[in-house]
């Protein structure tokens, strides 16, 4: 049976061809986007804080972009031939699936990171002369690391939580229509989409306000501390609560698709 | 090649290999293409080549030495046999055709000769 | 010969219909099968099941004594083994991806293969006609030495030349110990081709027998004795 190591790098390079096309055409728009600060910029008007908020504007939303284009990926490896006849258990077709997508978001956030400094080199350069500044001024007013560090992982988590949550509502909605008739089927989908994240939704919402009142009483009791330790210590609650929830649903989802979910049967 | 539907397939491929080794493409002691080879050639089975060659080894006609592959047998008066069983196979269908439209043995003779005579001269002509 | 796949019982139920009902075959190793079935009677379906693409069916399905989907998923290679493919990626891209996930993938094959079948590797799939499609499913199918190929309509929209082309490459490239079972409902382009036909007829199997049986017993060809199991039911209506 093929590694779980190898199967992630085969679904990843499977869908990086995606995220190279999009980040090919972000360039493009990129450099628009600049070529309009530039005749846009009046003078006086600090051209490279023009160039900051269009190329920032621009990476947020192909961001959020690549996010829905990466899920539909995700989705679609579950109920695929191509995909599913691969000869390795669910849990690790599962993990590799999800890792992948995991991976080329991560590749894409790095482009972003490298997009945004090339294409804002100058107001780069022109702060330098603050760097004495800037430096001391964090050293002196104890740069908040913990709470960063937390805000990472959390943001991490939370797009792992959105990613699999969203292929639970996918792999239920696929295991109830395998009962129904053809008749109608997109009818029938849209309806059970609906309901299926509404029920979903139901059940998380009374579960978190069970654990939400643990949460709670366990930050009331960090009052004393310093601002910054509390906001990192919830976040890093909540991190854990998520993580809790994303292997919760995981063992959910790996559950449905061995047992239930099947290709479909007119994909060609 | 073509097949005829309605005979088993292995049975049309011994008849094919008979007339192989009649007409000398196939000579005594010639080895046989690899049965896969044929069965490309022929767009059949492997399992058909594999019977028909299997009922001609029964009959002697081929040789299978192990390791090596079939060879045509070097026995003349296997070869000279069979030659004589397929004319004869051929010769019993016309003679009952014939015998059954009330054409003596001695006409059928005679029919036999003339006609030869005029495609000797057809064909040289 | 030794049995490669035994079915038994097998029932099959989806979206509140039955697709296939109480099947059961055997198929011996080393062997060419023809399934022979007017389209909706259960050819493709049967395929799914024994390639592992679904899973909810009652019965059994052994191959070679392996009952565990995934090892099952690793013996079979099934022609529609790339649907759900992107149609953005090049050929050679999923060429590449099927090396690198299926041990038993060989790529020197799939090359001789593709150079038969004049297939351009840098082609995407959306660029491909159906018939150049075709030979690229086979071309990959072919490529994997399995231990069973389940070949679904593979000459469907393929000119004469082209499917005299692809018979000559199952035949090459078909392992020793494999067999093969390919569906078609123009029976005579494959029926030199087979040992044996399962007929099967509104989602079951209803005769198992060998090619040569019905030319020598019945001195039908296989066309015409597939064609008595349906002519039964237009008489009958």
């Amino acid at each position: 049976m093929i590694s779980f190591n190898k199967l992630t790098k085969a679904l990843f390079r499977d869908k990086v061809r995606v995220v190279n096309t999009f980040v090919s055409m972000e360039v493009v728009a990129l450099l628009t986007g600049v070529v309009l600060a530039f005749f846009s910029s009046s003078k006086g008007s600090s051209f490279s804080a023009g160039i900051f908020a269009i190329t920032f504007t621009i990476s947020f939303f192909a961001s959020v972009i690549m996010f829905f284009m990466l899920t539909v990926r995700q989705e679609r490896v579950w109920t695929r031939n191509f995909y599913r006849l691969i000869p390795v258990s669910s849990s690790k077709f599962y993990l590799a699936n999800l890792g992948s997508v995991f991976l080329n978001y991560l590749y894409f956030g790095i482009a972003q990171v490298l997009l945004l400094l090339i294409f804002n080199i100058s107001g780069l350069i022109s702060s330098f002369k603050y760097l004495d500044e800037i430096v001391k001024t964090l050293s002196e007013a104890k740069f908040p690391y913990q709470v960063i560090f937390s805000a990472i992982l959390l943001i991490f988590i939370m797009v792992i939580f959105i990613w699999i949550f969203v292929t639970l509502i996918h792999l239920i909605v696929e295991s109830i229509s395998t009962f129904l008739p053809t008749l109608h089927e997109k009818i029938y989908r849209v309806i059970l989409y609906v309901l299926v994240s509404f029920v979903v939704l139901k059940i998380a919402g009374y579960i978190s306000n069970v654990s939400n009142n643990l949460f709670v009483e366990f930050t009331t009791s960090l009052d004393k501390a310093d601002v910054a330790n509390t906001a990192a210590a919830s976040m890093l609650m909540a991190s854990g609560y998520f993580t809790i929830a994303v292997i919760f649903i995981s063992f959910i989802n790996v559950f449905l698709l061995k047992k239930w979910v099947e290709t479909d049967p007119r994909s060609i | 090649m073509q097949f005829d539907d309605k005979v088993p397939i292995y049975y049309q491929i011994k008849k094919y290999l008979y007339k192989e080794i009649i007409i000398e493409h196939l000579n005594p002691g010639d080895k046989l293409p690899a049965v896969r080879q044929l069965a490309v050639d022929l767009t059949v089975n492997v399992n058909t080549i594999q019977r028909a060659i299997s009922e001609l080894v029964e009959e002697g006609i081929i040789v299978t030495q192990r390791g090596k592959g079939n060879f045509v047998t070097t026995d003349m008066e296997k070869l000279f046999a069979l030659k004589r069983h397929v004319v004869e196979e051929q010769i019993e269908v016309m003679y009952n055709n014939l015998t059954a439209l009330q054409v003596s043995p001695d006409e059928v003779l005679e029919y036999l000769t003339t006609y030869i005579g005029q495609r000797k001269e057809q064909d040289n002509g | 010969m030794d049995n490669l796949l035994v079915i038994d019982q097998l029932t099959y139920k989806r979206n509140m219909r039955v697709l296939l009902s109480d099947v059961s075959l055997t198929i011996p190793t080393g062997s060419i099968i023809g399934l022979l079935g007017d389209n909706g009677a259960g050819k493709t379906t049967l395929m799914r099941l024994i390639a592992g693409a679904a899973t909810n069916y009652q019965g059994s399905i052994i191959l070679d004594g392996e009952v565990d989907k995934t090892t099952i998923k690793g013996m079979v290679s099934f022609s529609e083994q790339l649907s759900g493919a992107s149609n953005d990626a090049r050929m050679g891209d999923l060429a590449k991806f099927y090396d690198s996930i299926y041990p038993e993938f060989s790529m020197t094959n799939f090359n001789l293969l593709a150079k038969n079948f004049d297939l351009n590797l840098k082609q995407k799939l959306s660029q491909l006609s159906k018939g150049m499609r075709r030979n690229f499913v086979i071309s990959i199918t072919l490529a994997r030495r399995a231990r069973l190929y389940l070949l679904d309509e593979p000459f469907d929209g393929i000119d004469s030349m082209k499917r005299k082309k692809i018979i000559e490459n199952i035949l090459t490239w078909m392992p020793d110990n494999a067999s093969v079972i390919v569906s078609d409902h123009h029976v005579s382009d494959i029926a030199n081709l087979l040992d044996q036909v399962i007929i099967i007829k509104d989602r079951t199997v209803v005769n198992q027998i060998a090619a040569d049986k019905i030319r020598e017993e019945y001195n039908q060809s296989i066309e015409e004795y597939y064609e008595s199991f349906y002519k039964e039911e237009n008489d009958n209506d």
